[in-house]
C-alpha cells in the first residue's frame, strides 16, 4: 500500500470518527441536559378564541337562528377541547431539574 | 508510522476526548448537592446559562398564557382577573430569581436557587394546566348558559313545527334528553374553577388530585355537551 494511499486512509478514518464523537457526545449531552425540563407539549397557539355566544345577533325562534347558536356553542367546545388537552399534558408531565 | 499504527493512536485520541466530554456533561447532570466541577468557574457559569434558559422558557409558557387569559371570550372577570393577577406575579418571581442566580458566587447556591425555578413555581406542571383547566371551565359554564337559552327555543320549534306528530314526539325526546345532559353537565362543572384557582405551588404534588378531578368533571360536562348538540342536530333535522 502506498503512502499516499494510507495518508488517504487514515485522514478518512479520523474525519468518520470524528463525525461519530461529535454526534454521540452531543446527543448524550443533549439528552442529559434537556430532556428532563422539557416544557410539556402544551401550547394550544393554534386554539382560536371562542366567540362570545351571548353577543351574537341572532334572531330568536326559528332553526337558522339555533343554527347559529349551535356553531357558537360548537367553537366553545373545541375550545374546551384543546385547553384540556394541554392541561392533561401538564398534569401527566414532569417538570424535572433544571439544574441538572 | 503505519496505518495501523496511526489508527490506533486516532480512534485512542477520539475515545479520551469523548470520555472526557461526557465527563464534563455528567458533573453538569449529577443531582449531588456538593458537585465539584473541574473547573468551578466555567461550570458554574454554564450552570447559570441553564438556569437563565429554563427561566425564560417558563416566562414564554406564561406569556402565552397570559395571552389566552385575555382574549378568552368565556373567563369570568374575576377568575380573569385573579388568573392575570397569578401570572404577573409568576413572571415577575422568576424574573427576580434569575438574578439571584445570575449574582450567586457558588456553584452550590447556583443549583440550590436553580431548583426553585421548579419548586417554587411549578409552572408546567401546576399553573399551566391550571389556567387551561380554568378557561375550559368557564368555557363549559358559558356553554351551559347558551344551551339554557336554546331549550325554550327549541320547544318553541317544535309547538309551532308542521310536521307529524310522531316526528314531534322524537323532536320532544330529543328536547328532554337535552335538558338532561344540560343539568348533569351543570352538575359536573359546579365549583371547578373555584376548586383549582387558587391551588399554589407549594401545595404540590398533594394537590394534583385536584387538578386531576377538576379534569375528569371538566370532560364529563364536555361529553354531556357534545350529546345535547348532537339531539339539537337531530332536531333541527326532524323538523327542518
Amino acid at each position: 500500500m502506498s503512502y499516499r494511499y494510507t495518508e488517504r486512509a487514515v485522514r478518512l478514518a479520523l474525519i468518520v470518527a470524528g463525525a461519530g464523537f461529535v454526534t454521540g457526545c452531543g446527543t448524550a449531552a443533549m439528552h442529559l441536559t434537556t430532556a428532563p425540563t422539557q416544557p410539556p407539549a402544551t401550547s394550544v397557539a393554534a386554539a382560536p378564541p371562542a366567540p362570545a355566544v351571548s353577543s351574537e345577533p341572532a334572531p330568536s325562534g326559528g332553526s337558522a337562528a339555533i343554527s347559529q347558536q349551535l356553531q357558537a356553542i360548537e367553537s366553545q367546545l373545541q375550545s374546551v377541547d384543546q385547553h384540556m388537552s394541554s392541561a392533561n399534558a401538564g398534569i401527566n408531565s414532569n417538570e424535572g431539574d433544571p439544574g441538572r | 508510522m503505519n496505518m495501523h499504527t496511526v489508527t490506533r493512536s486516532a480512534a485512542a485520541l477520539i475515545a479520551a476526548g469523548c470520555i472526557g466530554g461526557w465527563s464534563a456533561v455528567s458533573a453538569a447532570a449529577s443531582t449531588s448537592p456538593s458537585p465539584t466541577p473541574s473547573s468551578s468557574s466555567d461550570t458554574l457559569s454554564a450552570l447559570k446559562a441553564r438556569c437563565n434558559a429554563e427561566v425564560q422558557k417558563r416566562e414564554g409558557t406564561l406569556g402565552a398564557d397570559m395571552t389566552f387569559v385575555e382574549q378568552s371570550a368565556s373567563l369570568t372577570p374575576s377568575d380573569r382577573s385573579t388568573l392575570e393577577g397569578q401570572i404577573s406575579s409568576d413572571q415577575s418571581g422568576l424574573t427576580t430569581l434569575d438574578q439571584t442566580i445570575q449574582n450567586d458566587s457558588t456553584y452550590k447556591q447556583a443549583h440550590a436557587d436553580c431548583e426553585t425555578i421548579v419548586t417554587g413555581f411549578r409552572v408546567y406542571v401546576l399553573e399551566d394546566p391550571k389556567i387551561h383547566e380554568v378557561i375550559a371551565a368557564d368555557a363549559v359554564s358559558a356553554s351551559n348558559a347558551s344551551f339554557e337559552q336554546l331549550i325554550p327555543e327549541l320547544q318553541q320549534l317544535i309547538d309551532n313545527s308542521q310536521k307529524s306528530q310522531s316526528v314531534k314526539d322524537r323532536a320532544q325526546d330529543d328536547l328532554s334528553d337535552i335538558r338532561s345532559k344540560v343539568s348533569g353537565s351543570e352538575n359536573s362543572i359546579s365549583g371547578v374553577s373555584a376548586s383549582v384557582i387558587g391551588l399554589q405551588p407549594s401545595g404540590y404534588p398533594g394537590n394534583r388530585v385536584v387538578l386531576q378531578s377538576a379534569a375528569q368533571n371538566i370532560e364529563t360536562s364536555r361529553d354531556d355537551l357534545r350529546g345535547a348538540r348532537d339531539d339539537v342536530n337531530d332536531i333541527l333535522q326532524l323538523l327542518g
